[in-house]
């Protein structure tokens, strides 16, 4: 039938290794830097909440190291034709950990009554695509979409659309459940106790539909908030774990009886990029000249080696290498360092130096978290005129000052664009994504044919004809330059060498996991 | 030489150094985390900035905002201080409450505010903390007031027909020379371990130096090398000790009739 394409992937790679090699038993303790509050990971995106819940739930797909969606609670997919039906099989078999059956109806309602109202990203994300999601008997169900939406299945891993039980959830307040303290999931651990600001204990879930696993009989999440106790306590033995480790603790890890783990991705996160976003409504950022002599006169192998310590890449395109399919090598690789072309070019800009050596003096807007990329920037800047005030402010202050009131020059974002450009590079560059949404098109930037080709490419199914129109794009955007892409910055995480098979890059982070001695 | 005499004298050589050679504006990049050496005797930071420069320059911004914060508290404090000890029953009961007011005041959560609603400037930090240092001085100064106003030459000058100008220029103020520069000095360590303690939780002026800043920067990569987070931390405990040293009443000789 070559007028009718189906994509239809099965079960493959998950159940195929039989687990039997590696021992069973032990406890794991892994830190998180804060109290995640209650366990309901669909009406929240906090990270403490995250790092937990993720043993305790599924997604229906779950994503590999390189983003790929896997079977999960959905054992198949059928994406229809048109693109706007996708039809997931249900594994049959899986149980509650109250002993209940898991059925489409949890899906239907997870999504209806907490997912789309109340999880941030999948409220943004996802509900603005799907039109319905209608049960088809007890172990298929369908979801109906406004337009194609090729990026929906990277959007359904147990981070960001966890499935909760509807026989918990259907008809109840979701914010006030009881359920959201003592969790009933699908995951590989099941909840046991919460000490509120100390540890959160889940044990072996003895029915987990995948068998074997998981290996570790315990699981214990302690609340270290700070980053240096946590690496004192992954170095004492107290800690066996750490998530998310920063990069100069990290380069004092190495060798010292712990394994560390590079990877793009983390729960509620990947491909992050550090960028730096032109307020172009504004006269001096909005000048192509100044744009371009900072993309000339930054040093960018510099930030990765001294502010990123080497965990990560230079960033090579406005869409992050681990999207291969997607990502246009060599597209900045016009813009190396030349900081006597950067000065040219600022001359040209019609911003002379004044009589104290200064052209301009910018601010620039970020988390206390970055101080140290903007220390950075302001070293590099100084050389051509440039002079930098830092103002640095908390999430929702940023929210309100960047995107709301546009009361700046410069940000500092580490923009995370996730497994497909869908995810997180179109609200950066999309003209309808300008506006009081937070981490949106910071720049401002309005470029009709660019919008041309990322709606293009959101309407294909195929990977390679989205890719043509997402890179053409990119050409646009490193001639543009309404942001510059710094540097692509990995999480590492470090594990006690006593362990092995964590998988720091999903939230389901100890489903294989396993201690050998 | 007294200690007190060599700490002022030692005080005052570091922050002249501090004014003269500290560069302004951004430290060149030098390789980064070197040790020590004769190219850069305190080493250099992640950044590849020299520690020395970055100490002198934290200095720098380290006295604008102790020194700011002392003008501020000492002018405050000597108004309310006198004022309260010679004024009316009523201006005192008045001033010396509104001193513990202020004094309740928790200045880390006025400092987040302050940073909130008009920047973390350091000129703003050093405001905020002359206009809450205040009572301190102004209780001391009140107290060593009253003293003074029942000496019998006080009671004298009053009988004379002495204005209370003339009476608090005359008679005060140089008495209260010893007890005020003793208070200063207090007000001025207090303000530059503030200050650091402020830059340490991130609070601190971003676009000044600050050792509080650097020795946070310090711990994030402690395990790179001790000098990035040893000198500035050191810098401090040598600042407020000296201050507190030279801040010190004058030793009496043993035989000063009591």
């Amino acid at each position: 039938m070559p007028s009718r394409r189906l994509a239809c992937l099965l079960a493959a790679t998950l159940l195929a290794a039989p687990a039997a090699a590696q021992p069973r038993g032990g406890t794991a303790v892994i830190a998180v830097a804060g109290d995640p509050g209650h366990l309901n990971p669909a009406i929240s995106t906090a990270g403490p909440l995250h790092a937990v819940a993720g043993s305790l739930f599924n997604g229906l797909v779950a994503l590999d190291e390189a983003g790929t969606p896997q079977p999960d609670l959905a054992e198949g997919w059928i994406v229809a034709p048109d693109g706007l039906a996708v039809t997931f099989r249900l594994r049959p078999g899986v149980r509650w950990h109250d002993g209940r059956p898991f059925t489409a109806e949890d899906v239907q309602v997870g999504f209806d009554r907490l997912l789309l109202r109340h999880h941030a990203r999948a409220r943004a994300g996802l509900a603005p695509a799907i039109a319905a999601i209608e049960t088809e008997g007890p172990l298929a169900v369908t979801f109906r979409l406004r337009r194609p939406h090729p990026a929906l299945l990277r959007q359904l891993d147990v981070s960001e659309a966890p499935i909760l039980p509807a026989h918990l959830f259907a008809g109840t307040d979701p914010v006030t459940n009881p359920a959201n303290l003592r969790p009933v999931g699908t995951g590989p651990f099941r909840f046991d106790s919460h000490r509120r600001d100390d540890q959160v204990v889940l044990l072996r879930n003895a029915d987990y539909f995948r068998p074997g696993l998981p290996r570790l009989d315990r699981l214990v999440f302690r609340i270290i908030p700070d980053a240096n106790t946590q690496v004192n306590a992954l170095l004492a033995g107290e800690v066996d774990m750490l998530a998310r480790v920063a990069p100069p603790d990290a380069a004092r890890l190495r060798g010292r009886g712990v394994t560390l783990t590079e990877t793009r991705s983390a729960a509620g996160g990947s491909n992050c990029v550090m960028t730096l976003g032109f307020n172009l409504d504004r006269a001096v950022p909005g000048n192509a000249g100044l744009r371009e002599a900072l993309a000339r006169g930054l040093d960018r192998q510099r930030m990765l080696d001294q502010v990123a310590f080497g965990q990560g890449r230079v960033a090579e395109a406005p869409i992050a290498s681990g999207i291969a399919w997607a990502h246009q090598p060599g597209a900045l690789a016009t813009w190396s360092p030349d900081v006597a072309d950067a000065n040219r070019r600022l001359d040209a800009a019609e911003l002379p130096r004044g009589g104290d050596g200064l052209r301009a003096s910018l601010d620039i807007v970020h988390f206390p978290a970055f101080a140290r990329w903007s220390e950075i920037l302001r070293q590099q800047l100084a050389p051509l005129g440039i002079a930098l005030r830092a103002r640095m402010m908390d999430p929702a202050a940023l929210a309100q000052t960047v995107f709301a009131r546009r009361d700046f020059d410069l940000t500092l974002v580490s923009y995370c664009n996730g497994t497909d450009p869908e995810i997180g590079v179109r609200r950066m560059v999309h003209s309808a994504a300008i506006g009081n949404v937070p981490f949106s098109n910071a720049a401002g930037y309005r470029n009709a044919e660019v919008d041309a080709m990322f709606d293009r490419a959101a309407s294909l199914q195929e990977d390679a004809a989205r890719g043509a129109a997402y890179r053409a794009a990119q050409a646009i955007l490193a001639r543009d330059l309404p942001y510059l892409w710094l540097v692509e910055t990995d999480f590492t995480a470090a594990w006690r060498d006593s362990f092995a098979d964590f998988a720091p890059w999903t939230g389901q982070v100890a489903e294989r996991a396993w201690r050998s001695r | 030489m007294t200690a007190r005499r060599l700490a002022v004298l030692l005080l005052l050589a570091f922050y002249a150094a501090c004014l003269v050679f500290a560069p302004a504006g951004a430290l060149p990049a030098h390789a980064a985390l070197l040790p020590p050496s004769l190219a850069h005797p305190l080493g250099t930071d992640e950044l590849g900035r020299d520690m020395l420069l970055a100490l002198l320059q934290a200095g720098r911004s380290s006295l604008l905002v102790a020194g700011v914060t002392t003008a501020v508290a000492l002018v405050l404090g000597l108004g309310a201080g006198v004022g309260a000890a010679i004024g009316p029953p009523l201006l005192d009961e008045v001033l010396m409450r509104l001193a513990e007011i202020v004094a309740s005041l928790p200045v880390l959560l006025l400092a987040v505010l302050v940073a909130a609603l008009f920047g973390g400037s350091a000129w703003n930090l050093a405001l905020l903390l002359g206009l809450t240092r205040w009572p301190l001085l102004a209780r001391i100064l009140r107290a060593e007031t009253q003293a003074l106003l029942a000496r019998e030459y006080l009671r004298a000058a009053w009988a004379l027909g002495a204005t209370p100008g003339h009476v608090a220029l005359r008679h005060l103020v140089p008495n209260l020379a010893a007890p005020l520069l003793a208070g200063a000095g207090i007000v001025f360590g207090g303000a530059v371990l503030a200050e650091a303690a402020l830059a340490f939780v991130g609070l601190g002026d971003p676009d000044a130096g600050s050792w509080g800043r650097m020795v946070a920067q310090g711990f994030a990569v402690m395990g790179l090398g001790w000098w990035v987070w040893l000198w500035p931390a050191a810098m401090l405990v040598l600042v407020s000790g000296l201050v507190a040293v030279a801040a010190a009443p004058p030793e009496q000789p043993a035989s000063t009739p009591r």
